[in-house]
């Protein structure tokens, strides 16, 4: 069947022939502005369906009678009329169509225009994208595009980065969406993409753009495009920026002194005078090691870190050859001591055309990243948790070594430290890509073009540890180390036709038919050892191997996709989109299908030559697109296991005969809107999609021997609707000021969940929970009540409905506290260019989630040894009852509950990036022989204005927020994030 | 030109040809890492493996690895110890304000259910099982059946000891192995036995494995451990004939002999000439949840139990605590040595604690089976060095609560004899724990023990 389908294809595609009348040949070659061809530009006779289309150099050829005019039509050009006369060779250059919505559209499988799509896409171009000083696409993505919404979880450089568009569909599948990277799926993380290297991106929203990527499509699509060669003389650029970083806040904690007379008085108040005193002489005791300090262990935790970024590329060609190639080099030092990032990324994209109808082309990146990490947020190794050293505690002693405060103490032991870990231990990752897709191109046609493509992504990493004697936990093994690379690799061929045709001056027919596969391996080999001589670090030379990792998965797809547009008058356009793919994971093939259309109502009679109304769109679209799982997860599974150095198996996974795909089916709506002569621009979208058959462990008897299994349970809701506004406010030739403001606000709403049973944090320091009919991740726990003015005594609200209050956190019932997701967020960015002097600033707005300060709960009360915030100084006393500070109690546990005293309001504004540039005169620079000279100055994050009392609203520890989609918004020891400043200089010739 | 035009068709046809050839491939894909369920228990070798994969379940830190005897030290801390750690879930229970979201408690429930369901699997394959191997193979699936409800309902039941076994729920009883379709099971929920039924199942597994598996077996279960396990049992019942004659069989089959000194009876790496049974760690596989808590981090732990002034004088009075040589100390600092090994076996059953049963029995009986009360004590004395005293049910006890001091006997030697910890009855409830919340939730209908 499958066979009899492709032959069609062939069949159909190959058997097609054009016929053209002939009375007058007139050929030419049309470019641009910048004098690059222009393929594809649509060369019509006017009054006639008669046309051609430029061929990949810009020529055309067209027969036609001296009195016809030629209409030379291109999206993102401003269309151009020629009489024909005694001309047999008419070349034109066309001038570029500068408002926003004249722009294209890179679409799955294809291109589009802003005028004529039907889905909800937002493109984010280069120069919105160049010189962010950070270390990832996301990053320099933040606030740019509205839905999109864009948080890294900590200062951690290499931290990861979550992005949600148009909310969170999943519970226990992914929520990243789809990279795709010039038409290549990519497979693993996009750090190795280098973001000025990105022509555009476009971000997919709706159903009508991500629906012909089936399975993988329901989080969203995001195409990035590199940039491209273009026909000239060869033009070289160097880019250099540097600069520094230091975290954006620090919190207040106790000095020395605050810190002794604290911790007396809670071990007074929890033990009485004799007791209480006794404890605090030997605790105090041992923690200041003898010596008389004030130390700033917050201080300890952070550097001022260096950027540097180094990039040169050249790109041209000739008719034949067109390359762009750059090669750079960052490194990035992270704001938390031993973090740090180093990255090699070198790009060929190169295109040949072979004949008039045909092109090959590849696009390459080859990369290297090598990171330094820091431990997890809830290790003590973390540098954060240097806050919970005690001032009074010296970093070294006598003799120059750093103390071990987890060995001292004879009532209680001390903390480990992370600069004892940042001294004796390594944590590097190299990873090496590469990311390659061939392709040829074949126009068969001016109507039909073929492509194929072969895609690569193949990569490696190694993950080394080494922790010496020193460390934690290796004190007996001599020291540990362990080596793990892994390696992967992704081949995906397509194949696909697009037929292009327009049919009279009235229907204008696009077609996509195309077919793709992928496979992925993934192979890990490693081991651990313990047992190593000073010096040596390598895990092959520790004297005794304690673990090895050996392992390989497969998974794969096959699919086939097809689009249909259709459109008439120009005026009324509808879409259908399918794609049927069958994966590994699961036993039936699915086909997701979306169908969409829009309205141009700016071309109808009553609106058509308005000033006012230079632009109205009405679109609309419904579709449903999948969430694809990786692995086994229908399966009943024995893992290997071992005992006694003998092999074992055991059950570790129960069967799902009929789990399937999760499905989100989405509908949206759209208007855009052009004033002014498209000066203005507006586009409003209203979406609502539903995720059904959420995959979920669904939990079972656990006197069974499992406590679950996957099956399809819950359902998930997103509604939400996006403002997008583009304004041009000056454009004079000395002065131009733009302005885009974006605005998206998503409800979230858990429908769904397996008998309606709640399903709550396992770990009571945690509050995230997911409720039916509360947003994922939902803060659920007890509410704090203040302090009793007559004892200090922390209270709660009983929430049993007597509005009273108790001491006791456990007689407190829980409640729904609050959303870890925002009620909206906005981007507001401007850019202003007066004569030679550029500025451009984003503002990026989170408003309304709440923030869990988990480990807040360490820092109050005087619980433990953990230096307090210095907040906790007004605590209550008798002579200071009306506080909501409680009373402190050496391991009372007073106030400490997790409870909605740590959660707070995470709202804030942040000026997200500001640039200052200034770009030397061509005039002088053609005496030095440049082309571009360009000097800025950029900054990110340096001002954020909030409430949160934590480090940094923009956070999600990652110990809990890495592979949970629940456990969101919660601040546990994370760092702050980096406030950099950076100095570049841009370079042409 | 027509030539070449043609030549790079047939390559497109190529590539056509390529991604069409073999669609199937690309998503005919089986787990390379694991077995899938229908060729997992097909053969000898596969099922004595998942009997191996039993023991390795057992060993998990949340069952014998560690927190069976870690959580019995803390919820009968009675002054002896003392936490300091900043993990919730210890302290909670040595606070006796256990949640029922405790996730120590909640793993123990868990993963001794799911170490009880593998060896259900293990006893329904069985016939599969060479014959040479098979008694030994379902006797060894029988005692870790046994063991691990006998575990669970110290823990997850009122005490035997308190009168009411016909009455009191125990634990949920698992004798069959769960099919392996997720959605057969999906809203089937077991009910609870009452503790009678339950130990009623545990004595007839125990003497059916006792029958089965060997006197000699390496470091598996043999016929002394099982006796052992079974003397235990019997105690808890107030069995003490019961308790005396699996003892004294237990010590006759087990050709264990005291260590002379007693420092060195702990922390090895390999089993010691008086271990009964043991769970097996190195630095390649398992894990030794006891020295996590209670060792110093000089000794690979954590640190967070330290021993209280008193119970460290007390156990120094007995020889058991500091000594002016470090080499055999028990106390350095606040920290027993018997953890200091962090990849050291963790010991389940011990010669002593056999004599001392067989010596607190044969007191109760007046009898004098294998040997004189007053024998054992003797010996169990005599190798720490300590004078002899009259053997006395007292006597007896007091040299349990030395000889076995954080090996987690406390809290269910205090429990059957009915005796106060921290001021709590020896039926309190807030001495059991309670059924995990996870499992409610699951199960709506389960019973939830009394004060939670």
């Amino acid at each position: 069947m499958k066979k009899n389908y492709i032959t069609m294809l062939l069949l159909f595609l190959f058997n097609v022939s054009v016929v053209l009348a002939q009375e007058k040949n007139v050929s030419g070659n049309i470019v641009d502005g910048k004098g690059t061809p222009l393929l594809g530009v649509t060369v019509l006779i006017k009054g006639t369906t008669n046309g051609t289309q430029t061929d990949f150099d810009g020529n055309y050829n067209i027969s036609c009678k001296r009195e016809d005019i030629l209409v030379f039509s291109y999206v993102g050009f401003k269309t151009k009329e020629e009489v024909v006369t005694d001309k047999s060779v008419i070349n034109i250059t066309l001038e570029e169509d500068v408002t926003s919505l004249s722009e294209v559209l890179i679409v799955g499988y294809g291109k589009s225009s802003k005028v004529d799509n039907t889905g909800a896409i937002t493109k984010i171009k280069s120069e919105q994208l160049d010189n962010v000083p950070v270390a990832s696409i996301q990053e320099a993505l933040s606030g740019k595009a509205s839905g999109v919404f864009i948080e890294s979880q900590s200062g951690k450089i290499d931290g990861a980065i979550k992005v949600r568009i148009r909310g969170t569909n999943s519970i226990g599948g992914n929520n990243e969406p789809l990279y795709v990277v010039d038409g290549l799926v990519i497979a693993g993380g996009t750090r190795d993409i280098n973001f000025n290297n990105v022509e555009s991106l476009e971000v997919l929203k709706d159903a009508a753009a991500t629906a012909i990527y089936g399975s993988r499509g329901a989080n969203g699509v995001i195409l990035i495009t590199t940039k491209k060669g273009k026909q000239g003389t060869t033009r070289f650029n160097v880019d250099f920026q540097s600069g520094t970083s230091e975290p954006t806040n620090l919190r207040d904690f106790m000095n020395a002194a605050q810190y002794r007379d604290f911790f007396r008085v809670a071990a007074v108040n929890s033990f009485g005078e004799d007791t209480g005193n006794f404890f605090a002489d030997t605790i105090l005791g041992d923690l200041s090691q003898g010596q008389d300090v004030n130390t700033d262990w917050q201080d300890l935790a952070f550097r001022n870190a260096k950027l540097l970024q180094f990039s040169v590329g050249a790109s041209g060609g000739n008719e034949k050859s067109r390359f762009y190639t750059n090669l750079s080099y960052d490194h990035q030092e992270g704001i938390l001591i031993g973090n740090d990032l180093k990255k090699l990324n070198g790009i060929l994209n190169y295109e040949h055309t072979v004949s008039d109808r045909m092109r090959l082309g590849i696009s390459a990146t080859l990369s290297r990243l090598e990171t330094n990490t820091v431990a997890g947020d809830n290790a003590f190794a973390t540098p954060i948790q240097l806050v919970a050293q005690a001032p009074i505690s010296p970093v070294r002693n006598e003799n120059g070594d750093l103390i071990r405060y987890d060995q001292v103490g004879s009532i209680i032991s001390g903390y480990y430290s992370a600069l004892i870990e940042d001294e004796n231990s390594t944590r590097n990752n190299v990873s090496d890509r590469i990311l390659a897709n061939v392709y040829a191109d074949y126009q068969f046609n001016d109507w039909l073009n073929i492509r194929g493509e072969l895609g690569l992504d193949r990569g490696s990493r190694k993950a080394f540890v080494f922790q010496n004697s020193n460390t934690q936990g290796n004190e007996i093994t001599g020291g540990f180390g362990s080596t793990t690379i892994t390696k992967f690799q992704t081949f995906s061929p397509k194949i696909f036709a697009t037929i292009d045709k327009k049919i009279n001056d009235n229907h204008d027919i696009n077609l996509v038919l195309g077919t793709e596969a992928q496979k992925t391996r993934t192979e890990a080999a490693g081991g651990s050892a313990t047992g190593f001589i000073s010096g040596l670090d390598q895990t092959g030379t520790g004297a005794v191997p304690t673990g090895v990792v050996g392992t390989t998965a497969n998974n794969g797809f096959y699919s086939y996709f097809g689009r249909l547009t259709y459109k008439l008058n120009n005026k009324y356009i509808v879409g259908f989109t399918g794609r049927y793919d069958k994966s590994s994971a699961f036993d039936d093939g699915v086909f997701f299908p979306a169908v969409s259309g829009a309205w141009k109502i700016s071309e109808e009679s009553f609106l058509k030559g308005s000033k006012t109304i230079s632009f109205m769109k009405l679109r609309s679209s419904y579709g449903i697109s999948g969430n694809n799982f990786n692995g086994f997860p229908s399966l009943a599974l024995f893992s290997p296991v071992a005992y006694n150095k003998l092999a074992g198996l055991s059950p570790t996974q129960l069967a799902n005969n009929e789990l399937s795909w999760e499905t989100t089916s989405t509908f949206d709506v759209g208007l855009e809107l052009g004033f002014l002569d498209n000066r203005i621009n507006l586009e409003v979208n209203y979406y609502n999609k539903q995720t059904e058959d959420l995959i979920q462990r669904r939990p079972i008897d656990a006197t069974s021997g499992f406590t679950g299994f996957s099956a399809n349970v819950g359902n998930i809701e997103n509604k939400g609707f996006e403002v997008t506004l583009n304004t041009i406010n000056v454009d004079t030739e000395d002065f131009k000021w733009e302005t885009n403001i974006n605005f998206a606000k998503n409800d979230n709403k858990v429908t769904k969940l397996i008998n309606g049973q709640p399903i709550l944090s396992t770990n009571d320091r945690y509050m995230n929970a997911l409720i039916e009919g509360e947003p994922i991740g939902v803060f659920y726990g007890r509410e704090y009540a203040g302090v009793d003015p007559d004892n200090g005594d922390a209270l709660y609200f009983l929430n049993d409905g007597s509005g009273g209050t108790t001491n006791d956190p456990n007689a407190a019932n829980f409640k729904v506290l609050g959303s870890p997701n925002p009620d909206w967020v906005a981007g507001i960015s401007n850019q202003l260019r007066y004569k030679n002097f550029d500025l451009n600033f984003l503002f990026n707005i989170v408003q309304g989630n709440k923030i869990h300060r988990a480990a807040d709960g360490f820092m109050v009360g005087g619980d433990f040894i953990d230096n307090q915030l210095a907040s906790e100084l007004n605590y209550w006393t008798p002579e200071n009852p009306n506080t909501d500070i409680p009373q402190p109690r050496l391991v009372g546990g007073n106030g400490t509950a997790t409870s909605s005293r740590f959660l707070q309001d995470g709202s804030y504004v942040r000026l997200k990036t500001i640039s200052l540039g200034y770009n030397f005169s061509p005039k002088l620079l053609e005496k030095i022989s440049l082309s571009d000279l360009r000097i800025y100055v950029t900054g990110q994050n340096l001002l954020t204005f909030t409430k949160y009392d934590g480090w940094d609203p923009e956070v999600s520890t990652d110990f809990l927020a890495n592979g949970s989609n629940v456990f969101q918004g919660v601040d546990f020891y994370s760092a702050p994030q980096a406030k950099t400043i950076t100095l570049g200089v841009k370079v042409g010739f | 030109m027509k030539q070449i035009k043609n030549k790079y068709k047939v390559y497109l046809m190529v590539i056509i040809a390529y991604v069409s050839f073999s669609c199937e491939d690309y998503v005919d894909v089986e787990p390379l890492n694991t077995l899938s369920a229908s060729s997992a228990l097909n053969s000898s070798e596969k099922v004595i493996g998942a009997l191996n994969g039993v023991y390795n379940t057992m060993s998990s830190t949340a069952l014998l690895g560690g927190d069976l005897i870690f959580v019995a030290e803390l919820l009968a801390a009675d002054g002896k110890i003392t936490f300091g750690g900043t993990f919730n879930d210890p302290r909670q229970i040595i606070n006796k304000q256990i949640l029922t979201t405790n996730s120590r408690v909640t793993n123990i429930f868990n993963i001794g259910y799911s170490a009880i369901n593998r060896a259900n699997l293990v006893l329904e394959a069985i016939d599969i099982v060479d014959e040479a191997d098979r008694d030994r193979v379902e006797g060894e699936a029988l005692f870790a059946r046994a063991l691990i409800h006998f575990e669970l309902i110290k823990l997850f039941a009122k005490p035997y000891s308190d009168g009411n076994a016909s009455s009191n729920l125990g634990i949920v009883l698992k004798t069959e192995a769960s099919p392996f379709n997720g959605g057969d099971i999906s809203s089937d929920c077991n009910s609870r036995s009452t503790v009678e039924q339950v130990y009623d199942r545990i004595l007839a597994d125990l003497i059916a494995a006792s029958a089965l598996v060997p006197t000699s077996n390496g470091i598996y279960a043999n016929k002394s451990t099982v006796n052992a396990v079974l003397a235990r049992v019997y105690l808890q019942m107030g069995n003490y004939a019961g308790a005396r004659d699996a003892a004294n069989d237990a010590i006759n089959d087990s050709g264990a002999s005291l260590v002379p000194t007693y420092r060195f009876a702990f922390a090895q790496d390999a089993n010691t000439s008086e271990d009964i049974f043991s769970i097996q760690v190195s630095e390649i596989d398992g894990a030794n949840g006891m020295n996590t808590f209670l060792a110093p981090s000089a000794q690979g732990g954590r640190g967070d139990v330290r021993i209280t002034d008193g119970f460290a004088n007390f156990l120094t009075a007995e020889n058991r605590g500091f000594n002016a040589n470090s080499n055999v100390a028990m106390i350095i600092g606040s920290y027993t040595t018997k953890w200091y090994n962090q990849f050291g076996n963790v010991q389940m059953v011990r010669l002593p604690e056999l004599l001392l049963m067989r010596a607190e029995a044969n007191l109760e009986l007046g009898t004098s089976v294998g040997a004189t009360p007053q024998q054992d004590l003797n010996t169990v004395r005599a190798r720490v060095g300590l004078p002899s005293v009259t053997a006395t049910i007292n006597s007896v006890f007091n040299e349990r609560i030395s000889e076995l001091a954080f090996e987690g006997q406390y809290l269910h030697d205090f429990k059957r004899r009915q005796l106060t910890i921290e001021g709590f009855s020896f039926d309190a409830n807030e001495l059991v724990f309670p059924i995990p919340q996870n499992q409610i939730n699951a199960c709506p209908d389960t019973q939830q023990n009394a004060g939670y």
